[in-house]
């Protein structure tokens, strides 16, 4: 089981790690990027099983990324959720198109991050 | 009652949703308590404040272009850093570039949701923000900024917008 959370903001992927480990998972199966490139490099290089993503980043942007994994058949099961400050439903519309599961908006409570979480965590560790 | 007086370009609608933005932020994720207060009580406040950060966000989007910033003592972001992150006080002041990612990430949050809801219809896209240290903040607005006073956990905090409407200078932002 491992996560990959992508975030430009150093304190927010700190708070979704800490989240995540709540939510159950190990601390060795969190993987963070701090925009889409970095992302696709690891995800070449590991096996993940959920992507959590920003959108707005420097260099390659979350719906970039996401345009990218779509055109990849090999991450067709990566479960991929969305955690924004752009809560447009423009946005939410684009990514209806692009296979993702959730899309939370930035602020959440720790509560409803840890609900998103166990929606797609539990399932791929049974 | 915001204190900011709106100008043509900026509609009253429009800043009430900030005000609920920057509240919603607050609450949600810094578990603080924001209100808007009077140029009095912030002056007040601000008078026992030296050491101020700002934090910038810029916007494009097809309805127009602008920035948020968000100017706050520095004490008061080490509260929200401490309220973010879950950090005890105790463990000694924390990394320069950590807080300034805070603050920014900060006006990220309001900015983005304040878009989210005026322009929902709408695409739009964040600059990466930026945070910096700054003299105290002067009380005379600069032109075309719209100035909110604020008060968070009992200490000040400005919240400056600039909003350019795509090829309609002189329209509001619609909501």
């Amino acid at each position: 089981m491992r996560i990959l959370i992508v975030d430009d903001s150093t304190v927010m992927r700190a708070l979704i790690k800490r989240v995540a480990r709540l939510a159950g998972v190990p601390n060795d199966g969190i993987l963070e990027a701090s925009n889409g490139a970095e992302a696709l490099k690891l995800l070449e290089k590991h096996e993940i099983n959920v992507l959590l993503t920003d959108i707005n980043m420097p260099e390659m942007t979350g719906a970039e990324l996401l345009r990218e994994l779509a055109r990849r058949d090999r991450y067709r099961d990566l479960v991929r959720v969305i955690i924004s400050t752009d809560g447009s439903s423009a946005r939410r519309e684009e990514a209806d198109g692009l296979n993702v599961h959730s899309y939370l908006e930035k602020p959440f409570s720790p509560e409803a991050l840890r609900h998103v979480l166990s929606q797609v965590v539990t399932p791929i560790q049974s | 009652m915001c204190s900011a007086k709106l100008s043509p370009q900026f509609s009253p609608e429009a800043g009430v949703a900030l005000m609920n933005a920057l509240v919603e932020v607050g609450e949600q994720s810094f578990f603080a308590f924001i209100e808007s207060c009077d140029e009095t009580w912030f002056e007040e406040l601000a008078s026992t404040a030296d050491q101020w950060m700002i934090a910038t966000v810029t916007f494009t989007g097809e309805q127009g272009t602008g920035a948020l910033s968000c100017l706050f003592p520095d004490d008061l972001v080490l509260d929200l850093f401490d309220a973010f992150t879950g950090r005890d006080p105790a463990e000694g002041p924390p990394d320069p570039r950590e807080v300034d990612d805070l603050a920014g990430e900060f006006a990220n949050m309001v900015c983005g949701l304040w878009l989210s809801r005026v322009m929902g219809s709408h695409t739009f896209s964040l600059g990466s923000p930026r945070a910096g240290r700054v003299p105290k903040p002067a009380s005379t607005v600069p032109e075309g900024v719209e100035r909110f006073l604020v008060v968070v956990n009992n200490r000040p905090m400005i919240v400056d917008l600039t909003v350019h409407a795509a090829n309609r200078t002189s329209e509001a932002i619609e909501v």
